[in-house]
């Protein structure tokens, strides 16, 4: 359940999307390291004091920023598990505290259990003792409760295709210890080169559902949607048709919306985080410049882009530009304010994605663009419609743990010696374990004896 | 009660493969030692097959060698064929097995023990233990003497109200041909130990000069032999040959037409039998659809003319034995010297010993071998070993010797045993350590050797050899990783069909190549030269499987934090707060030792661990106030 006691382990300290802030905390070996090498601080110090609170960046691998956040050091023995703690102070979105996690494990660092700090924090002496048995109860409530609740969580579909996986995986090792453990026993040779590729179309399917992660997680958490395009066309307008109230400010002057508005709203069944952005121009007004690069910043995070056109005005190249700057976003082109002309120009010279087109003032097209919208973003996952989706991010790590020691099977299938392959799908199996339950050796055995013949 | 008068340190009871490591280890250690046996000429008697080693076996061979203990000199000295195992399935599951001269594996053991100057070997059946105050004060005899003694250790194998069933007849005993022990398991029930009943079984023995040999496919030994002990150099006896029989469908008709004569399916057998060692007619049975079944057929001995058919082990009458060896081809007018048979005995649940193998109800009573519910030689003389170690440091009144799982096989067993429940007698396989790839037969020495060392049981000869091993790998891989690929390799290279290496690559990298083995590379530079084959094998090994051994290591690492937070002895499980019945039931009954231990009983939770944590955690602040 908890990880071991040398890991680093992350998690939000806030409720995620409640709050303007979001807090990462990460303790642990590895937290002082994993913030050298991802926080760009603004004054460039390479020592943080404890305690003290740095502003800067928190950048990616590729070094792209991820977010502006202030970073506090607690040192050893100063901090609330007693281990080396880093807090991350982000902007609330949950696409950032997403990033940064993905970014932690990445590092090495675990997720969290629920209660997994209180619990560091009494085993490393910080709690007293009333307190001992206040966390006592957590964890025995919390654990088993939230082991209880990720099964019970899981829909049938997916614990039945882990289950399956497990039984497969299994069954390839009962072979293969039943063949190391005993070669002198007349055990039907099988085909190592068959196994090997069970085992890739396996690794395969552990590769299908963790890619549906990303699709879960849209079920899960709500996809995000964001509203772009040239000042004046519309986006403010659109919000508040979609929201069907006066959420954002409207008027004719161009460069109206200066800070980023985010909404959720429900599309068809699906949960929509849509947000309203400043117009994308050159400025020389500081405050819309921030906006203008907030609204670029939303834009990368964007699961879709409505990209708005005010159907009155010209196509340029320039806001073509501007359209396939995100190319692996999915993108519609909304024309809007459709009672202000007599014909819809062609956009088909310039643009061969999904088009709209609405009004905001009469309520024309909203229906079919909230069924393109979701229509769009469920298209990116028509091929996982079969299968069955991974929302949750634990059911995510395990996946990816095992598929992390499938890979190496495959990998060196060819050459390396039994002994190896076999630790590496042994380790493929431990993964499991947090939805399965353990599978031990004594399984195993029981797999062979009821499988071959075997005595001497 | 006539007192035997010397008072003896460690009183071993049982001189089968157990008891004489027991007895050798403690009187090694200096301790004044008895050895008591019901039968002087059945010393390290083997019970059923000539053979020491294989999977998992060999391993624990090793392992009893690198603490210095008998069993890997003895079978180097008496084997009549080796063989090394899984030659090609990799360096972590390779394992010697050998075959004995039965007699002569014996003799020379019984050799051993008597010229060890501690060691006492003497006659006499145990039929009690005398007991003081919870500590154990000697033995009597059925002869009435008693033997007075500050440990005592229980090696009584099979011999525990022993019953031999052949057919449906049975009668007592502790091995064919020998008397059962029957008052010591009584008296151990009436000490509060918790006995049960196990069942092996083993196939007839046959008069090699009765079977068609010609016509079955023949076994030979590897052309090297690779020894079994670290302070053997080579082995250059002439090998015998095995011998590989089938049955057939008609066996398998004579032997299903007799079920209702095995006392097994007439449900006279109450003990539980292994199920990796199944007799034939269970094998015929459960395998309905498999058409033969391969035996592979043993010579006793160098000069024996009698010969052991693996694989075929039965308790149906000597009749049915008789007519289902004869529809075998080669067998077709086979004699039987000695008729299979299964045995019944008395164990004692493992799961009341401390890791020390020392009992948790009398103090100074250790138990080891077939006593603990385990089976094959091997085994027995691990636990043998360190119960030994352990009375003996126990007597000196120093700290207890526990291998870990990550440590060594014989971990790994002392801890199941000690852990798990007890459902058949107790294997070794190594698919029972998670560890597997940092316990290899080819590293036990460097595992254990300090170890010996530590208690005392391994001698100046052979840590010296130990230390001029380590130095040589130390120096090979420094070597390796001075030496440069330069231009002057290039043609070598290009022979040994290596792509193009980057200028500057070490030796030590290219030796991480999967083409590449360290044998290509000795030739090529002078430093390589003159290391023997063991420190070239241990520096490849360690080389090219470093990413893998790597990983292991710190999984061991992780795991020793729980092993190391003791569960005091005395804890009351009631005052713990928050443990679900069920668990604290498993607690109370196994009374683990660590978390560690803990953690690995069956149905306890990782919820439960957290809660034992926190629990010790506080006992622990009101024990020092803060
Ligand atoms: C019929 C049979 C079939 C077997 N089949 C297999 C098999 O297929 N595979 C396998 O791995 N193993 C098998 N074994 C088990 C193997 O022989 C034992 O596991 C191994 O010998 C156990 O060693 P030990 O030292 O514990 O006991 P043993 O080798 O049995 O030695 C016990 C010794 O203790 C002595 N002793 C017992 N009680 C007393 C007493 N009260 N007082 C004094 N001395 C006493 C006996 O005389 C004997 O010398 C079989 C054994 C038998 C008998
Ligand atoms: N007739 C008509 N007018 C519209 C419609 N949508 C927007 N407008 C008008 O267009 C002007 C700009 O609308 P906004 O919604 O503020 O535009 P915006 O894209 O948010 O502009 P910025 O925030 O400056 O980037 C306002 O005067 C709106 O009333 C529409 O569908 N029909
Ligand atoms: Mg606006």
């Amino acid at each position: 359940m908890f990880s071991s006691r040398c890991s680093t382990i992350i998690a939000p300290a806030t409720v995620v999307g409640e709050s303007g802030i979001a807090i990462l905390r990460i303790s642990g070996s590895l937290s002082l390291s994993f913030l050298k090498q991802y926080f760009n601080p603004r004054n460039n110090t390479q020592s943080f004091a404890s305690h003290r609170l740095y502003l800067g960046y928190l950048v990616d691998r590729d070094h792209k920023i991820i977010d502006e956040i202030m970073a506090v050091y607690m040192e050893p023995g100063r901090s609330y598990t007693y281990e080396p703690v880093v807090e991350l102070h982000c902007h609330g979105s949950p696409q950032v505290v997403k990033e940064i996690i993905t970014l932690a494990q990445h590092y090495g660092i675990d997720l969290a259990q629920p209660g997994e700090f209180t619990y560091r924090a009494f085993i490393n002496g910080r709690l007293d003792l009333t307190q001992a048995e206040a966390v006592c109860r957590l964890i025995h409530s919390k654990s088993d409760f939230s082991r209880r609740a990720a099964i019970n969580q899981m829909d049938g579909f997916l614990s039945r295709q882990i289950s399956q996986i497990v039984m497969r995986i299994r069954q390839h090792i009962a072979y293969l210890e039943a063949w190391i453990d005993f070669p002198e026993e007349d055990i039907p040779e099988q085909n190592f080169a068959e196994l090997v590729n069970d085992i890739k179309c396996i690794n395969d399917e552990v590769g299908r559902l963790t890619e549906s992660y990303h699709v879960g997680q849209i079920v899960a958490d709500g996809a995000s949607v964001v509203l772009a395009g040239l000042p004046n066309s519309g986006k403010s307008s659109l919000l508040n048709a979609l929201l069907k109230r006066d959420r954002a400010i409207v008027s004719d002057i161009p460069g109206t919306t200066r800070d980023t508005i985010e909404e959720a709203l429900i599309v068809n069944g699906l949960k929509i985080s849509l947000a309203d952005t400043a117009g994308l121009r050159h400025t020389t007004d500081p405050v819309e410049q921030l906006g203008v690069m907030k609204s670029y910043r939303k834009l990368e995070a964007a699961d879709l882009i409505l990209f708005l056109h005010d159907a009155a005005q010209p196509f340029s190249s320039a806001l073509t530009d501007l359209m396939n700057r995100r190319p692996q976003t999915p993108l519609i082109l909304v024309l809007t304010k459709t009672d202000l002309v007599q014909t819809v120009p062609s956009t088909t010279s310039f643009f061969d994605g999904s088009v709209c087109t609405v009004s905001s003032v009469t309520g024309d097209g909203l229906q079919e663009l909230m069924t393109l919208m979701s229509d769009t973003l469920f298209a990116d996952f028509a091929g996982h419609s079969e299968a069955p989706l991974v929302t949750e991010r634990r059911h995510y790590d395990t996946l990816i743990k095992s598929k992390t020691a499938l890979d190496r099977f495959v990998e060196n299938s060819d050459n390396m010696t039994l002994d190896l392959l076999v630790s590496d799908l042994r380790q493929a199996l431990i993964s499991f374990e947090y939805v399965t339950g353990s599978v031990t050796t004594d399984d195993i055995l029981d797999d062979i004896f009821s499988n071959f013949c075997i005595g001497k | 009660m006539a007192d035997y008068g010397k008072k003896y340190e460690v009183i071993v009871v049982g001189a089968g493969h157990a008891g004489c490591e027991a007895a050798l280890a403690a009187a090694r250690m200096g301790c004044q030692t008895l050895l008591l046996t019901i039968g002087l000429d059945t010393v390290a008697q083997m019970s059923c097959n000539p053979s020491i080693g294989g999977l998992g076996k060999g391993h624990l061979v090793h392992e009893i060698d690198a603490l210095g203990g008998e069993m890997a000199r003895n079978i180097d000295a008496t084997g009549i064929q080796f063989r090394r195992l899984n030659m090609r399935k990799g360096p972590a599951v390779r394992a010697g097995r050998a075959q004995a001269d039965r007699m002569q594996y014996s003799a020379r053991m019984k050799q051993v023990v008597e010229s060890e100057p501690c060691l006492d070997l003497k006659q006499g059946l145990v039929e009690g233990l005398v007991v003081g105050g919870g500590r154990v004060l000697g033995v009597r005899t059925r002869e009435g003497i008693y033997h007075e003694g500050r440990a005592v250790v229980l090696t009584t194998g099979t011999f525990m109200r022993g019953l031999i069933h052949v057919g449906l007849s049975h009668y007592p005993g502790g091995r064919a041909g020998e008397p059962a022990a029957e008052g010591l398991s009584l008296c151990l029930v009436d000490l509060g130990f918790d006995v049960g009943r196990l069942k092996t079984g083993t196939p007839a023995r046959l008069a090699a000069r009765t079977i068609d040999l010609g016509r079955l496919e023949k076994q030979f030994g590897d052309r090297v032999i690779r020894p079994f002990s670290f302070m053997t150099d080579n082995i250059g006896c002439e090998q015998v040959n095995c011998y590989i029989a089938h049955t057939n469908e008609k066996t398998h008709e004579i032997i299903r037409k007799s079920l209702h004569l095995s006392p097994l399916y007439a449900g006279i057998i109450e003990g539980v039998g292994p199920r990796y060692c199944p007799s034939i007619e269970d094998k015929v049975v459960r395998f309905a659809d498999k058409q033969s079944h391969q035996s592979f057929l043993e010579p006793e001995g160098r000069n024996s003319g009698e010969m052991y058919p693996s694989g075929l082990s039965t308790s149906l009458p000597a009749d049915v034995q008789l007519a289902y060896f004869r529809s075998m081809v080669g067998f077709e007018s086979v004699e039987i010297m000695r008729p299979g048979y299964a045995i019944e005995y008395d164990y004692v649940e493992p799961r009341q010993l401390k890791p020390t193998l020392e009992t948790k109800l009398i103090e100074g009573l250790f138990h080891a071998g077939q006593i603990n519910g385990t089976s094959g030689y091997e085994e027995a003389a691990a636990q043998g070993l360190m119960a030994g170690i352990n009375a003996a440091l126990k007597c000196r009144d120093r700290e207890p010797l526990v291998l870990r799982r990550d440590q060594a096989y014989i971990g790994v067993m002392i801890d199941d045993l000690v852990t798990r429940e007890t459902t058949e007698p107790y294997r070794m396989f190594t698919s029972r350590a998670e560890y597997r790839l940092l316990l290899r037969e080819d590293n036990a020495d460097r595992r254990l050797t300090e170890i010996g060392r530590g208690v005392g049981l391994v001698t100046d000869e052979r840590w010296q050899r130990y230390e001029r091993k380590e130095e040589a790998i130390a120096g090979l891989i420094n070597a390796l990783r001075n030496i440069k690929v330069t231009e002057k390799n290039d043609e070598l290279m290009a022979e040994l069909g290596v792509n193009a290496l980057p200028a500057g690559s070490t030796f030590e990298k290219l030796l991480k190549r999967p083409d590449i083995g360290i044998d290509q590379l000795v030739g090529l530079d002078d430093a390589l030269a003159g290391y023997e084959a063991a420190v070239l094998e241990q520096v490849e090994i360690g080389l090219k499987y470093e990413g893998y051994i790597q990983r292991q290591r710190e999984q061991v690492e992780s795991f020793k934090g729980l092993e190391a937070v003791q569960i005091p002895e005395g804890i009351d499980y009631q005052k713990v707060p928050g443990l679900t019945i069920e668990v604290r039931e498993k607690m109370e009954r196994y009374r683990p030792v660590s978390l560690g231990q803990a953690s690995r009983l069956q149905g306890v939770t990782p919820a439960a661990i957290a809660i034992m944590q926190v629990y010790l955690r506080k006992l622990n602040n009101e024990r020092r106030p803060c």
